[in-house]
């Protein structure tokens, strides 16, 4: 829909072009001729719809790789495994398969059964290594006949037997285990070990995902021979027969039966809901879950690849503003020269809206060819970005992805379009006004006269624009909305300026003004803390615009009273004073090239700080992760690790006994608009109060409005919901994307849940009664609950796989993790220290900020590009003054120097201005929450230091050619002739 | 016979200011000018008396303050830039002291253009164009670039661009003013050739013997008419 209207906006746009370049010839050759003689005219405003465009046309097209990539991961993963049917138990799967085969569904191809138990196992090279796996029993044949594809299912050769097992290449790559070498599978309180005869690549039925997997989609398979889950089961029976305790549904192996679907013309989707509906009717009575798990992988997937596009164009989007604010420079600065050499046409009787149509024309050939080459431009762009982002996607936490390049032929589309309705606008705008020049002055090559509209007329507009600005941010307050929240005041106070504007007052209007709408974009993120809940691209693109263009205001009306001073003292030398006195010149577009400084660094300061931030969080954010405990332990439910044992080792201070199993969480409302919005997979952590305080996360929010929670202290709300079956804590990042931060619609205090087990299909339907602070960990989203709800979720009464363990200062928590994997292997121990969790999830989040940050950078480009031309433009435009400097005895090198100068000052305000808001942005933002939690806010001086010598240094030899031009002016020439 | 010519211009009591950051500038004050149907008409004074702003105001090239001008009948003075711009397009012609060519263009597209761009079909405006050139004598150069030529040959193109459409006024404006004597007796005797084939022609210029050489001439002294007189020609 977007798409189309684009198209039809452009179509709208050319339509008249088309006809004047056909119909008029004179205005065609108006509009040809100076692109022919000027190439190098035409080649900087080209430049600009070329970056434009590029940036929009690379997003878009980054963000199909991106979808393309994680669908094309997860549909090679899956292979032919379209839907699965879980039932609790070993020897379920016959059963089902024969209530599937008398359904005798037209859509289904096959089926296939399988065993699975989520276990530890233990790898056994030079250094052993521990890792929680799912255990596989499959016939190999049937495997890989399942589906029609052989080579679609990843399974190849005989089915493991004896002491044989069978690696999936990820869990090869987790614990470093090749073939022969040997491996051990904890369960039941039994163990056994087993030599690695091949590996099989994530694929088909050998990828099938492992539940709490870190992405959620890694394949930590082990194929072991059939029957070995049955007699390791039958043994720890045995070992128990005397029995206090039966194994629970919590710890018993998972029959699945994979279901492939044939081709339909339904398509891939409505086939599997079909094939859903008909399977649980099918099913029905026979106690198990059936799950449309290739499409929700792939609604997942699509979730994800929007939330990695919506990263890139947010602060893509500044460097897309630079290209723009480009565009407007180079494009005034051609319509002034042309409208100059029209004059006396203009005088001859060419028409207003002829001079428009011809430099309109003129422009929108450009912007055609612009637009062509920025397509190609941003397909090289987003290639260039896939490559960079290559190993942030790679890693483990983001799933292990390989990111392909795929370009839709909309997302080229829809990026031309905007670049040509983006650039026919600044052409069409900048033509209008160039257009209206006085005729006869355009003949003597003189300035305008500066005409100022009436004071009625400022007042009239100031009484309009005031009152909208001031419903447009209560609006922003009532609906909770970042943009109108910034944007409204700043109407506003646009409104106050008009209304009061005089030419004597202008400067301390302007500079109140600015000073109050800056302060409200920077602590409205305080203030209305409920509308800036985690970082969209509104929030970037509103606070960043709003208040770099308050700096960038506030900078130019008091420019002139900054450098006076040093302009009146001549300290510093005459190439100063000269450098200094013209950076003031040309007031709007000084602006625009600060402008073009102060976005770019804007969103580059803003990167680098979040990055830093989350660099530091590691300590922090291990703590909020696991409270005051240091450790996680999770082992097997049928034979945990008794926390007792635990509690004696050295260094360990307090054992917090849990209970945790995988279950399905769905909601109404934050999951509506997402792709699954069937369900998400969380941890339940069942807790009692031994929790509380030893292990129990902070909380984010601590209130249940209406509740009578409100203000409760953490541990107090802890110990409320143990006692309260309806009531339970999700995590506040709960539905963040897990890399980017960009939420999806998260939960709230109030909200209603339902927890499923999958297994067992037992439901509960909870209130959300507070927000933990970080719940994500190990691929998986914690929900915390009382365990009497755990317990009837479960059907029985649970035992405790889940200890938290607080450890005393001093303690390396990574060797105690690996002391209690060592020593509890038997109950499938397999303990991580809360901050290695923690330093790998800051890891891959720095990862995908730095790929932004390059990403944001491509504006630099166009400034630099930007400031060449400007400075070329002056030199040019000045040359009779600076003919008349060296008249009256100025040294070439003088005037070469403060044309340097004039540069570096521009490129200097720019840049400190985008670096002051950048800052105090991630400041607000970091202090209030919005990046994901709370981060102790901290300066990183020297990359900030770094970023702006570099950008100072470039914009200096971006002055080098229009200097050196300034300094070989031959003054008696140019004084002679006038040109 | 001249005498019996219609009046193809009527200005009356014109005024026209500026408004500086420090003062108000009476450009023009009550300024009365009637122009003849094919009359040679010198406009003269000393500099800074407003004569260039007359023939701007008088031409439809800036606007006035009060007063009125009716060109061919037309009132510009009342009428809008679209409705000037017409009229300056259909039935005049200018030519400044400098020839402000478009430098983009050939001398013969530059000729050719004014032309096209008030509607006459490009062929039919390429023809007058030579025609023009040639009678100017630079129909050798057609070809050629602004920078390319000299500056007397740019004045000429000028001069054909402003007469190739046959309009009713040449409005010249110090058109020898940068110009040596040799090339600027050239350029006089060309436009009063061309006026000679009964174009009215505007002349402002601070060269009393030129203006001598007009049908009659006005003299402006700061922004009022000072003397009008037929000159020893007529």
């Amino acid at each position: 829909m977007t798409l189309w209207v684009l198209l039809i906006v452009s179509i709208a746009f050319s339509t008249p072009l088309v006809y004047i370049a056909i119909a008029r010839p004179g205005l065609r050759l108006l509009a040809l001729r100076p692109s022919i003689r000027r190439p190098g005219q035409a080649v900087l405003v080209v430049s600009g719809a070329v970056l434009a465009t590029a940036i929009v046309t690379s997003a878009s097209v980054l963000g199909d790789s991106l979808r393309a990539s994680v669908r094309r991961s997860a549909v090679t993963q899956l292979g032919p495994v379209d839907e699965e049917i879980l039932g609790e138990g070993i020897d379920r799967g016959r059963a089902i398969r024969s209530a599937v085969d008398r359904a005798g569904g037209s859509s289904v191809r096959g089926t296939l059964s399988l065993l699975g138990l989520v276990t530890t196992v233990r790898g056994r090279d030079f250094i052993a290594r521990v890792a929680q796996a799912q255990v596989l029993e499959v016939d190999f044949a049937e495997g890989s006949r399942f589906g029609g594809d052989p080579s679609a299912t990843g399974v190849t050769g005989s089915t493991p037997t004896g002491d044989a097992a069978v690696l999936s290449a990820d869990l090869s790559d987790l614990i470093a285990i090749k073939p022969r070498h040997r491996v051990t599978v904890y369960a039941f309180g039994a163990a056994r070990t087993f030599r690695i005869a091949r590996v099989l690549p994530r694929l088909g039925v050998a990828g099938l995902a492992t539940p709490l997997s870190p992405s959620g989609s890694e394949s930590f398979n082990l194929f072991v021979p059939p029957g070995t889950l049955a007699a390791m089961l039958a043994s720890s029976s045995r070992d128990r027969a005397g029995g206090n305790v039966g194994i629970s549904t919590q710890a018993l192996p998972v029959s699945i039966v994979a279901v492939s679907n044939r081709e339909t013309e339904l398509g891939d989707r409505r086939t599997s809901a079909a094939v859903t509906t008909q399977l649980r009717a099918a099913t029905s009575g026979l106690e198990v879950e059936v799950h449309p798990v290739k499409q929700q992988l792939l609604d997942d997937a699509d979730q994800r690849g929007r939330s990695f596009t919506e990263l890139f164009r947010a602060f893509g989007f500044f460097g897309a503003a630079g290209a723009i604010l480009l565009l407007i420079l180079m494009f005034s600065i051609l319509a002034r020269d042309r409208v100059r050499s029209m004059g006396i046409l203009r005088a001859q009787g060419l028409s207003r809206r002829g001079t428009f149509a011809a430099l309109v024309l003129e422009g929108w050939l450009y912007t055609l060819v612009g637009v062509a080459l920025g397509a190609l431009g941003g397909l090289a762009l987003a290639a260039g970005a896939l490559l960079a982002a290559r190993d942030a996607f790679g890693g483990p936490i983001a799933g292990g992805v390989e990111l392909v390049f795929s370009a839709r032929g909309g997302s080229v589309a829809r990026g031309c379009a905007i670049g040509l309705i983006v650039s026919l606008s600044v052409v069409t705008g900048t033509a209008a006004i160039a257009s209206r020049r006085n005729i006869v002055r355009l003949m003597r090559r003189m300035e305008d006269r500066r005409s100022i509209p009436k004071r009625s007329a400022w007042i009239a507009c100031g009484v309009g624009v005031c009152p909208a600005g001031i419903v447009i941010g209560a609006t922003g307050i009532t609906i909770a909305n970042p943009v109108a929240i910034v944007a409204g005041p700043a109407t506003a106070a646009l409104g106050v300026v008009l209304v009061l504007y005089t030419p004597t007052r202008a400067r301390w209007l302007m500079s109140i003004a600015s000073v109050a709408v800056f302060v409200w974009a920077v602590l409205a993120v305080t203030i209305v803390g409920t509308a800036f809940t985690h970082l969209g691209t509104g929030v970037v693109v509103a606070v960043g615009l709003v208040t770099t263009l308050c700096g960038v205001t506030l900078v130019a009306v008091n420019h002139n009273a900054l450098v006076r001073p040093v302009i009146r003292s001549g300290r510093g030398g005459p190439a100063l004073t000269l450098g200094l006195a013209y950076a003031r010149t040309a007031l709007l577009r000084t602006a625009l090239l600060t402008g073009m400084y102060a976005t770019v660094l804007f969103s580059l300061t803003l990167v680098v700080t979040i990055g830093q931030l989350y660099g530091n969080d590691v300590s922090d954010l291990s703590r909020r992760l696991g409270g005051n405990s240091a450790l996680e332990i999770a082992s097997n439910p049928v034979h945990p690790v008794p926390p007792r044992d635990v509690a004696q080792l050295d260094g360990v201070n307090h054992v917090a006994a849990t209970a945790a199993m995988r279950a399905q969480m769905q909601t109404a409302r934050a999951l509506s608009a997402g792709s699954s919005a069937a369900a998400r997979d969380v941890t339940v952590v069942g807790f009692d109060d031994a929790f509380i305080g030893h292990g129990s996360p902070p909380l984010a929010s601590p209130r249940l409005a209406g509740s009578g929670l409100w203000g409760t202290p953490d541990a107090a709300l802890y110990r409320t919901i143990a006692g309260d079956q309806t009531k339970v804590l999700v995590g506040a990042d709960l539905n963040a994307d897990r890399l980017s931060g960009f939420a999806t619609g998260r939960l709230r205090i109030g909200d209603r849940v339902t927890l499923r087990n999958p297994a067992t299909g037992t439901a509960r339907t909870l209130t959300v009664a507070g927000l933990v602070a970080a719940a994500r960990y190990s691929g998986s989203d914690h929900v915390y609950a009382a365990r009497t709800v755990f317990d009837q979720l479960l059907g029985t009464r649970a035992s405790s796989n889940l200890l938290f363990v607080g450890t005393d200062a001093g303690v390396n928590n990574d060797v105690l993790a690996a002391i209690v994997d060592g020593t509890h292997l038997a109950n499938g121990a397999y303990a991580r220290s809360f901050e290695r969790l923690a330093r790998q999830s800051v890891s891959t989040r720095r990862q995908f900020l730095d790929v932004s940050a390059g990403y944001a950078a491509i504006g630099l480009v166009a400034a630099l590009v930007g400031i060449a031309i400007v400075m070329i433009d002056r030199v040019h435009e000045r040359r009779r003054q600076i003919s008349t400097l060296r008249a009256f005895g100025c040294r070439a090198a003088t005037i070469g120097r403060a044309c340097r100068v004039e540069s570096a000052v521009i490129a200097f305000e720019g840049t400190l201005i985008g670096c002051v808001c950048g800052l105090l942005v991630a400041w607000r933002l970091s202090s209030n929450g919005v990046l994901g939690q709370r981060l102790p806010f901290d300066i990183p001086v020297f990359p900030l230091l770094l970023v702006a010598a570099v950008v100072v240094t470039m914009s200096l030899l971006a002055a080098t050619v229009p200097a050196r031009r300034a300094a070989r002016l031959e003054p008696a020439t140019i004084l002679r002739a006038g040109a | 016979m001249t005498l019996s010519r219609p009046d193809v211009l009527i200005a009356q009591g014109v005024v026209k200011s500026y408004r500086t950051e420090a003062e108000i500038v009476h450009a023009l004050v009550d300024v009365d000018v009637t122009v003849r149907d094919g009359e040679f008409l010198a406009v003269t004074g000393p500099s800074g008396s407003g004569k260039t702003t007359l023939l701007n105001c008088l031409s439809g090239l800036d606007t006035i303050d009060a007063g009125s001008v009716a060109v061919d009948g037309v009132d510009l003075a009342s009428a809008d830039d679209a409705r000037r711009t017409e009229q300056r397009a259909s039935s005049m012609g200018f030519v400044f002291q400098t020839a402000n060519l478009l430098p983009d263009f050939t001398a013969l597209e530059n000729v050719t253009l004014p032309m096209v761009l008030a509607g006459t079909a490009p062929k039919e405006a390429r023809r007058a164009a030579r025609l023009a050139m040639e009678q100017v004598g630079v129909d050798h150069r057609l070809g050629h670039f602004p920078s390319q030529l000299s500056g007397g040959e740019q004045q000429r193109v000028a001069i054909a661009r402003a007469f190739a459409k046959r309009p009713r006024i040449v409005w010249a404006d110090e058109p020898t003013g940068n110009l040596d004597a040799h090339t600027a007796d050239q350029v006089i005797g060309l436009l009063r050739q061309l006026h000679a084939d009964g174009t009215t022609l505007i002349l402002v210029t601070h060269d009393v013997e030129l203006a001598a050489q007009a049908d009659r001439g006005i003299e402006v002294r700061d922004g009022r008419v000072a003397t009008d007189r037929s000159s020893k020609r007529v």
